[in-house]
């Protein structure tokens, strides 16, 4: 409470106009992150997870535009900037690493000649190649000036995620963003990436904001959790109390779906239904469809609110301190859409 | 690196053996031969007849005639035109310059036009300025160039008469002008060619425009201009300066109507002429000039990719 | 492998299949070992997993296993015939399996409608009037029979995907393989085709081979567990008893990367990730391939390749050390 957050986004909403009509992907999104936290922001595909993080900076593609809302970091507004301003900010105070390591990387151009680009765009020219070297050595590249010279298509996707983080954290930034970071990564390589990303932003109380659908993930790297559904968040919370007590019927079916690697051979509970069509969302609860405790109530759509100390809800139910009973959840659900 | 230079010579030399191989073979296929353009279709006896393919070594199978064909050809002997009673070989040295220099003029302009035309286009993708580009050089594309010829002889000849000057004059006669006679030809066929080279490098730029890669750049601070020209146009370039390498072959066909239009001494004009007065040893000589000349193009295109393309260069 | 006396369902027979790869800017011609002398066996009404990291060759395997690719050494024999035995037997045995692929989208026709579609492997047996078995089918899957006249692209990724299933199961194969079929789906369908997988197991009693990247997944579903690791099987064991006790030091470290959704069990794990990346199919380490990742490598595992062996309740696995401190997963209690 006593310092300020590093980015503080408040009712966010991107929409994207289209032939089709338009898309509200992120509608009225609102969260925080600390200094030297990590915030996991959780969701399917077309939750609008990602679409929140490019709009953090100001990096929404046609036809999508931010529409409303503020995006705080380190106190100014970045929505009232204009270009040139915008541009000196991303890099230096904010850095992202992208999903994709494979292509995220200029193939026409050695890697550190990409990272001289980072770091000449912040008229940060003197002593370049020793602070690129030393950024490929701080996230455990084995000689450094050789991995310099060398292009991307010469190195595996787990030491092209390694120069996307080094590319990203090399003007020293107080927020990074990582889209979705290690699921183009085999899953030993994965381990790798997540341990490198956790012990950097450690060292350098960097902020994170960690986009991913992984629940493993989550648990792994983050402090606290928002959930993503059909463009809202629909819950917050600490990392544990997320895990241990969530009180949204969405979080609580995804993370019971989730199979475990510990576990033999068994059926798995599942969430029925799939994710609403984005063009023609429901009135009133936008999980409603999929819901096992639906009633009345959710035809008006609920809003964001505490069900505990630091834990927010769209739901209803929980808002009324009513719990959500795992033995309706646990019912034969049958396997049709 | 030098090991697939040589390789790709090799692959050259081989290509051109298959050319002329070919060219040889229509020469030879089509029906009627040279005796008869020589001796005249009437009135020769056919001592005379036999006398003549005798003397030109036509009486021996044809694959003994390419290869002393083939010899003579590499030595650069081509024979001697019945029509003119020149040797070929002197007559493809006065013209080969003439059209060199188009087509080289012509590549330099359209590149030099369409190249940044079709950079701007792109990142203005479907703005005012792109669809301005793309009007006026898409409707150039898009009319023939014997009626550009001919709207510019009418409208230079008529208006800007000091500008142009339209009977052909050597360089080494009178250089200013030889650049006045070049003028026009040159304007002629470099518009459809801007408009190509304008296209292909808009719709390349486009492509990488959208490139995961630059929205890193983007993330990373680096200012959009550079992004544009510099992070994207680098891996816009190699299937461009391809297409450009590629261009040359379209030139050559264009060639044959400007030269015409504008009575330039060249090659494409020689090889209609040629073609007309059933020249045979003139057309299988210009057309194996053509050939090797647009092979030894794209060799040097590919030469030049894995500095264009890191990715070409092997581990 | 297999027991004595009874002939498995589906045996694979020292398979090996090598490709010559030409990697980009080189010229000279590599060979790629992508599946080097795999056995296995496979039952009726079985699930048998196969799970590995990129490289490891286990879509090579389900290729050569469906007899997509012809395999350059070993059999694939289905109730004791080869598959590729010339003229119609051959044939014959190649049907009795089906494919279901990563990518739903990409593996039906998106001009045909998806009833035509699921209708393809009834109509390669000659059947005429499709329309019944497939309304069957689709019910089966838990589609709307309705969906039976739409195109693919009208259907989300879960729809499509069990399509794909209903289209794998009409002409009542022995045996479905599929290749990563769950990964491209997002994690609430993951569980509902994992469950619908194995109601469609119960009720027809079809064998599975299970490939996929995820060992969570593989766990959910399957009876036995084989682990790959550079063309090779370096584990092969009943899922239960490999879920509490994996013996190769790579299954070990698969099963440590694979982050359970619990946040104080992965907290105190710390890290555990294996150094390196994995070496190049075409230039395989000498001796144990996976000596240049292991923990427990000495010389010995440079030197000499591990054979398969019983470690015991039938527990095969490829490693010199795997009794001597393999085996130990991060657990709830403490960390590695």
């Amino acid at each position: 409470m006593s310092t300020p957050p590093v980015l503080r986004v408040r009712d966010l909403t991107t929409r994207f106009h289209t032939s089709h009509g338009t898309v509200t992907a992120v509608n009225g999104v609102s969260f925080d992150v600390a200094r030297g936290e990590t915030l996991g922001l959780v969701g399917e595909s077309g939750s609008g997870k990602s679409v929140t993080a490019m709009s953090v900076l100001r990096l929404v593609a046609k036809p999508g535009r931010i529409v409303g809302g503020r995006v705080e970091l380190n106190g100014t507004d970045l929505l009232t900037l204009n270009e040139e301003e915008m541009r000196q900010r991303r890099g230096s105070e904010c850095g992202m690493v992208f999903q994709n390591p494979m292509t995220a990387l200029n193939p026409a151009f050695s890697v550190g000649w990409q990272m001289r680009e980072a770091l000449t765009a912040h008229e940060r020219g003197n002593g370049t190649a020793g602070r690129i070297h030393a950024a490929l050595a701080d996230v455990g590249m084995p000689d450094p000036e050789r991995q310099a010279a060398s292009f991307p298509h010469q190195m595996s996707g787990g030491m092209r995620q390694r120069v996307v983080i080094a590319m990203g954290m090399i003007n020293e930034p107080q927020l990074l963003i990582a889209d979705e970071p290690t699921t183009a990564l085999d899953v030993t390589i994965q381990a790798q990436v997540l341990d490198l990303m956790k012990n950097l932003t450690r060292d350098h109380g960097t902020a994170l904001l960690l986009i991913t659908h992984n629940m493993g993930v989550v648990a792994k790297m983050c402090d606290r959790v928002a959930v993503m559904y059909a463009g809202e968040i629909v819950e917050e919370a600490p990392v544990d109390e997320l895990f241990g007590n969530s009180r949204h019927p969405y979080t609580r079916g995804l993370l019971r779906s989730i199979p475990r690697a510990d576990r033999p051979r068994q059926k798995t509970p599942t969430l029925p239904g799939s994710p609403p069509d984005m063009s023609r969302l429901p009135a009133g609860c936008r999980f409603r469809d999929r819901c096992v405790f639906a009633d009345d109530r959710c035809e008006n759509h609920p809003d964001l609110l505490a069900v505990g100390a630091r834990h927010k809800a769209r739901c209803w139910k929980t808002q009324n301190g009513e719990t959500l009973d795992e033995t309706a959840l646990s019912q034969e659900v049958p396997h049709g859409v | 690196m030098l090991k697939m230079i040589v390789m790709r010579l090799l692959g050259v030399a081989l290509v051109l053996l298959a050319v002329s191989a070919l060219v040889f073979a229509f020469g030879a296929l089509i029906p009627g031969d040279m005796t008869s353009v020589i001796v005249g279709q009437e009135g020769a006896t056919q001592e005379q007849f036999e006398a003549v393919r005798q003397r030109l070594g036509l009486d021996k199978p044809l694959p003994v005639q390419y290869v002393n064909w083939l010899a003579n050809a590499l030595q650069g002997d081509f024979g001697t035109s019945p029509i003119t009673g020149r040797s070929v070989a002197s007559d493809l040295v006065r013209q080969f310059p003439v059209s060199l220099e188009l087509a080289l003029l012509t590549l330099l302009v359209s590149t030099a036009i369409g190249l940044p035309a079709g950079i701007v286009a792109a990142v203005h993708a479907n703005r005012r300025l792109d669809v301005l580009i793309r009007v006026t050089l898409l409707f150039t594309f898009s009319v023939p160039i014997f009626v550009i010829g001919i709207l510019l002889l009418l409208v230079g000849s008529r208006w800007a008469p000091d500008l142009f000057h339209v009977s052909f004059t050597p360089w080494s006669e009178d250089p200013v002008m030889h650049v006045r006679s070049m003028a026009m030809p040159l304007l002629t066929i470099a518009f459809p060619i801007t408009a190509m080279t304008m296209q292909m490098t808009r719709a390349s730029m486009l492509e990488v425009l959208h490139a995961p890669y630059v929205v890193t750049a983007r993330a990373g601070g680096v200012r959009e201009k550079r992004i544009e020209y510099l992070h994207a146009l680098r891996n816009a370039l190699p299937p461009i300066v391809t297409f450009i390498g590629f261009q040359l072959g379209i030139l050559l066909g264009g060639l044959i109507v400007v030269e015409q239009i504008f009575s330039l001494p060249g090659l494409g004009r020689g090889m209609l002429e040629a073609i007309n007065t059933r020249d045979y040893p003139m057309v299988t000589a210009t057309t194996l000039v053509f050939a090797t000349a647009f092979v030894i193009i794209n060799a040097l295109v590919d030469l030049l990719y894995p500095l264009l393309d890191p990715r070409q260069r092997g581990r | 492998m297999a027991s004595e006396g009874k002939t498995p369902l589906l045996q694979v027979e020292n398979l090996k299949k090598q490709f010559h790869v030409r990697s980009r800017g080189a010229r000279d011609i590599r060979l790629l070992r992508a599946v080097d002398g795999v056995s296995l066996h496979l039952e009726a009404g079985e699930t048998l997993g196969i799970v590995g990291e990129s490289g490891c060759g286990k879509s090579t395997l389900a290729r050569l296993t469906v007899g997509l690719l012809q395999p350059s050494e070993g059999r694939v024999l289905i109730d004791g015939g080869d598959i590729w035995e010339p003229g119609a037997a051959g044939r014959e045995r190649r049907r009795k399996f089906q494919m279901v692929f990563q990518n739903p989208s990409g593996s039906m026709n998106p001009r045909r409608t998806v009833g035509a579609s699921v209708a393809e492997p009834l109509q390669a047996k000659g059947v005429r009037n499709t329309a019944e078995a497939v309304e069957r089918m689709l019910t089966l899957v838990g589609l709307d029979p309705a969906l039976a006249t739409r195109k693919p692209h009208q259907l989300s990724g879960g729809q499509q995907q069990r399509a794909s299933i209903a289209r794998a199961l009409i002409a009542d194969p022995a045996i479905v393989v599929h290749d990563e079929s769950i990964a491209s789906l997002d994690i609430s369908l993951q569980a509902q085709i994992l469950n619908l997988l194995l109601d469609l197991q119960e009720d027809l009693g079809t064998s599975y081979l299970f490939i996929s990247h995820d060992l969570a997944a593989v766990q959910a579903i399957s009876h036995r567990v084989i682990v790959m690791y550079l063309g090779e099987v370096v584990e092969a064991s009943a899922a239960e008893e490999f879920s509490g006790r994996p013996l190769h030091p790579y299954s070990v470290a698969l099963r440590n990367a694979t982050l359970l959704p619990d946040p104080a069990h992965e907290r105190a794990r710390g890290d555990t990730a294996l150094r390196g990346d994995v070496p190049s199919p075409m230039n395989p380490p000498s001796g144990c391939r996976f000596h240049t990742r292991c923990p427990l490598a000495t010389d010995l595992c440079a030197q000499q390749k591990p054979l398969l062996r019983d470690a015991g309740r039938g527990h095969l696995v490829a490693c010199h050390y795997a009794e001597a401190g393999a085996g130990e997963v991060a657990t709830q209690e403490g960390a590695l």
